[in-house]
């Protein structure tokens, strides 16, 4: 196995002092970066480029990828220590997350997300080891009508995720669409929903709305409800039983399928990726009401998916030189920096270069659940910081974040409009998940429509002639209906 | 575990397991402790573990807890106070603040989309659909039971209108004054008035929070925060 | 003891005004706004820019990237800014002749900034997918010219080169451009993507966007919009070799500023950027990032930008894209 040989040599490359420095400097700084809302793994690689001027190539992108897949690492402690998601991809982690973290389990939680995202990321790297081209041509194939299908998929979650109520859950779901289609039409420029100014010209960042549905509304309800601490019950263990463990190992493996098949997809928003797997998880649980309450597999699933689609983006980046996501976008500019074309070319004239990266990917995720691990007990026991002192804090990292996504104090002024949203919400009874999803799955549905009847010349015919659109978007119709009926039955 | 009553600072540890109930049992009537108004209920769910809901699993639920005390719950949908008799059939059905609101972000969309200079097809396509949609689900919102308000009793939303107001405020004065200042004195506020901290421990904690936020993310990261009074 | 002091103090302060009447510009961190998101042509160019000048000039030289609305947002803050030389942007088509061609509402004019000096650009690459049967712009043309409702091409998003680049083709080559079928992307990644993946026939996008999909053997490139064939790609003929010498779309980046800015500040660019264009380690490491550069001074690239939208506008009337 060829493969093995050089991914053996890459192994003791990377484990050379300087490179495993290097892993822990960018895996330490993308944790940071998680952590904090807003400010991405695509802000942190950019600040750090300018560094590509003084080292080597291997060091360099060992450091600036660690910071990519370290940052799925650390979204997901704020997400579920504080509710404030700090990555996209780690909203879903938020639902069940908290709530354990109300229940003083946070650190269960905290831990079953540094596990599955060291399970699903280094399966995922596994599956980049070995099968990067033939997949990276896989990836290609799937167009604008497909993605379309994915997007059926994605909506009936939308259905399970409305609660009690389907009408108000659909509500928030066409009130995140309306949202997203605020702005200047990238399609064809003509401004939609600006009122005039040229503010709303940029549209609304997501980031900023989920801090403020999240964050701040949360810190909301619970100074009205004078809250203690996060969590008023003492804490309990601060890792999961063995028990707890198996029963999200399916999960883990379930998620990390999800999130690598779907993280080849250039055109699939991660955050869709991570709404799919959870709902996965809860269609096949014999114990789905647990879902939403705090259940550990619903922090499994989504952290699961998230690495695995972290280490599938890898994929197109590196054998056909397509980023998927804006972070893997600056990535590639640090790689052509150094002039190292990414693609098939790469693989054969630099194989020590790639090789060693790949290798130090997993060396990475190693040291992340090490580090993460242990760390666990002290996040853990921020839940139990008095709630006056602890609120503000949240408050200042949920303006300071809504800031940072684009630099604009617009922004900020989002998360405090969508903070009194949330709160609103609270208060009416409607769902937040449904807003979210409906907020990130409209783009990519215009996207993928406006698209495929581009292809035909207007014509909806061109779902017809192709058969795995057709079977998406019958599956999705599929879910959707069976979730309806089961709604039915109660 | 600590004690069973409901009084206290906020630090509940009141762990009661109510009994299980069908879906179609009025949460108001009857539950365990239900003598307590909304707001000391509210106070004392708000850290309570999971309830097991007994109804069909596909829609994640938490009928028990009366007043969403975080953003993620689903919601409580609670049924309305049954009408006593055959004669009260006058209950009001339908929840109409939601439906206009919703039928009235409908209309807007709609407007919009025939306003806009491109084709059916092409930018005018989204914003047709969920038009529609909303308008829809607007007037679904006429057979929903009504929400029962659950709103909060004058202190506690006084706490959170105070919380949002002091927010508005700091982010409207980051430019005047400067996002060191601003959070300085922003922190301080909140940390007094949320009766965590006396003064000598709030000025440092805000203190030291603005100073860290300040360096790390302007310093380091090169972040154009509004520098305000303190120039550049 | 004090009188020494006091002394010294009062020649130092006489002295003082003598040793140099103002410290040169830039005595503090200067901004370049990129109104674009990291990693793509605009941010690489504006960090080549400024890592530039930040070495030569021992002052910190900020990229803040600003995205939004297709690059107005970050435009419009740092033409809104105050005008001493510590706030500019990265000047792109997409922001200039290109977006003022197609849009006729832009929240900022055309003329409301003070160009500096252009500094880089972005030549275009006619792409179809490796397997394509055509072999040549020539072979396209004609398969235009027979099925125009079944020409399928991608445009990386509606104000940019893509739109342009095709269109000309397209006019040259004697299509009715009104009846292919144009499919948009959010940007030139995507759009080269779909082109790879067939599903899509023909795309006209920038060599940085292109010339790694090209390389991995996905797509072939028919031909390059440039004077010379460009390093890397030698295979590639020009546009006036592959028989179509009107061809003239290009995209480019460089940097300008508020309007009234003082002219000290542009001297001292424009005197910088010059020196680049003609320094080889710079040149080098442009050519990494598939930048080719160039320099002209604020009034040769403020024509530049004119006759760019002279020669645009009709094109996206006829288009139809222009709202």
């Amino acid at each position: 196995m060829e493969t093995l040989g050089l991914l053996a040599e890459g192994l003791r490359l990377a484990l050379t002092p300087e490179h495993v420095l290097f892993a822990l400097i960018g895996s330490v700084l993308g944790t940071l970066v998680g952590v904090l809302p807003g400010i991405g793994p695509t802000s942190g690689i950019a600040i750090l480029l300018p560094l590509t001027a003084f080292l080597p190539p291997t060091p360099a992108i060992i450091m600036l990828a660690a910071i990519y897949y370290g940052a799925m690492y650390g979204g997901s402690t704020s997400a579920i220590l504080v509710n404030i998601p700090g990555e996209v991809a780690s909203v879903v982690t938020a639902l069940d997350g908290h709530a354990l973290a109300r229940q003083g389990r946070a650190g269960p939680a905290l831990a079953v997300a540094a596990i599955a995202s060291f399970v699903a990321g280094t399966l995922g790297l596994v599956g980049l080891t070995f099968f990067a081209p033939p997949l990276a041509d896989l990836a290609l194939a799937v167009g604008p009508p497909e993605y379309v299908g994915l997007v059926a998929l994605a909506l009936s979650v939308v259905v399970s995720l409305s609660g009690r109520s389907l009408v108000r859950g659909l509500s928030a779901a066409a009130v995140g669409a309306l949202i997203a289609l605020v702005g200047l039409d990238p399609m064809s420029g003509v401004r939609r929903f600006t009122l005039g100014t040229s503010t709303l010209l940029a549209g609304v960042d997501f980031i900023s709305v989920v801090i403020g549905l999240f964050a701040i509304a949360e810190v909301l309800l619970g100074v009205e409800a004078a809250r203690g601490a996060i969590a008023t019950t003492p804490l309990g263990r601060l890792l999961p039983s063995w028990g707890e463990l198996r029963r999200c190992a399916g999960a883990m493996l379930r998620a990390t399928g999800v999130g690598f098949v779907l993280g080849l997809l250039p055109g699939c928003t991660p955050g869709a990726i991570s709404f799919l797997s959870y709902d996965l998880e809860r269609r096949v649980s014999r114990t789905p009401e647990r879902f939403g309450q705090g259940a550990l597999e619903g922090v499994a699933a989504p952290e699961g998916a998230n690495n695995a689609t972290t280490s599938a983006g890898f994929v197109p980046l590196l054998a056909l030189g397509i980023p998927p996501t804006p972070a893997l976008a600056v990535l590639l500019s640090g790689l052509m920096i150094y002039g190292l074309q990414p693609g098939p070319l790469l693989f054969e004239k630099q194989p020590q270069f790639v090789w060693t990266v790949i290798a130090s990917m997993y060396v990475g995720n190693v040291m992340l659940l090490v580090l993460n691990l242990p760390l666990v007990g002290l996040w853990a026991r921020l839940c139990r910081v008095p709630y006056g002192v602890l609120a503000p804090a949240i408050l200042l990292s949920s303006v300071v974040g809504a800031f940072s996504v684009r630099n604009s104090l617009a922004d900020v002024g989002t998360a405090l409009a969508f903070g009194a949203v949330g709160w609103l919400m609270a208060k009416r009874g409607y769902p937040t998940p449904p807003l979210v999803l409906g907020l990130i799955l409209t783009p990519m549905l215009e996207n993928a429509l406006r698209q495929s009847l581009g292809m035909a010349a207007g014509s909806p015919r061109v779902f017809l002639t192709r058969p795995l659109a057709l079977t998406l978007i019958g599956a999705g119709l599929a879910l959707i209906v069976a979730s309806l009926l089961a709604r039915r039955r109660r | 575990m600590g004690s069973a009553g409901l009084a206290g600072r906020g630090d509940h540890r009141a762990r009661r397991p109510y009994p299980s109930r069908g879906p179609d049992a009025n949460p108001r009537a009857g539950a365990a402790g239900a003598a307590a108004g909304p707001a000391t209920l509210a106070r004392a769910k708000a850290l309570d573990g999971p309830r097991r809901s007994g109804v069909n699993s596909l829609a994640p639920v938490r009928l028990r807890r009366r007043t969403p005390s975080a953003v993620n719950d689903r919601p409580p949908p609670a049924e309305p106070a049954a009408p006593a008799g055959p004669g009260r059939r006058r209950a009001r059905r339908g929840d109409r603040p939601g439906a206009l609101v919703l039928a009235g972000l409908g209309a807007l969309a709609l407007v919009e989309a025939a306003r806009i200079p491109d084709t059916w097809l092409g930018a005018r396509l989204l914003p047709l659909v969920v038009g529609t949609a909303l308008v829809l689900l607007g007037a679904a919102h006429l057979t929903l039971p009504p929400t029962p308000s659950p709103w909060p009793d004058a202190r506690a939303g006084g706490r959170a209108a105070f919380v949002f107001a002091a927010l508005v405020l700091y982010v409207a004065l980051l430019t005047p004054l400067g996002f060191l200042p601003a959070t300085v004195l922003w922190l301080l506020a909140l940390f007094r008035a949320l009766g965590a901290l006396g003064w000598p421990a709030a000025g440092a904690l805000a203190l030291a929070l603005a100073l860290a936020s300040h360096v790390v993310f302007r310093r380091w990261l090169g972040m154009p925060l509004p520098p305000g009074l303190l120039g550049g | 003891m004090w009188r020494t002091l006091l002394a010294t103090v009062l020649v130092l302060a006489l002295a003082a005004p003598g040793a140099g009447a103002q410290p040169p510009y830039p005595t503090r961190p200067v901004e370049i706004i990129v109104a674009f998101a990291p990693g793509g042509g605009a941010d690489v160019a504006g960090r080549l820019i400024a890592g530039y000048a930040a070495r030569k000039w021992g002052q910190p030289v900020n990229v803040v990237n600003m995205p939004g609305a297709s690059g107005i947002t970050g435009t419009l803050h740092a033409l809104r800014a105050r005008p001493d030389g510590y706030t500019l942007f990265v000047d792109v088509h997409a922001v200039s002749s290109m977006l003022f061609a197609v849009q006729s509402d832009v929240p900022y004019k055309f003329e409301e900034k003070t160009p500096i000096a252009l500094v880089t650009l972005d030549p275009v690459i006619y792409t179809v997918r490796h397997d394509s049967p055509w072999k040549t712009l020539a072979d396209v043309a004609a398969a235009a010219r027979a099925n125009p409702r079944g020409f399928r091409y991608a445009l990386g998003g509606i104000a940019a080169v893509a739109s342009f680049s095709v269109a000309q083709f397209l006019t040259a080559a004697g299509v009715p451009v009104a009846e292919t079928s144009r499919v948009v992307f959010p940007g030139g990644a995507p759009a080269l993507t779909a082109l790879a993946g067939g599903h899509v026939d023909f795309a006209g996008q920038q060599w940085s966007e292109s010339a790694a999909l090209i390389q991995a053997g996905k797509l072939r490139g028919l031909a390059v919009v440039h004077p010379t064939r460009l390093p890397g790609l030698p295979d590639i003929p020009t546009a006036r070799e592959a028989g179509f010498p009107g061809l003239d779309v290009v995209g480019w980046q460089g940097l300008s500023g508020p309007p009234n800015l003082p002219a000290h500040v542009v001297a001292r660019w424009t005197a910088l950027l010059e020196e680049a264009a003609r320094d080889p380690a710079f040149l080098e490491q442009a050519a990494k990032v598939n930048k080719v550069i160039v320099y002209k001074g604020p009034e040769a690239f403020w024509q530049f930008q004119q006759e760019e939208l002279k020669r645009y506008l009709p094109l996206a009337i006829k288009m139809g894209i222009r709202k």
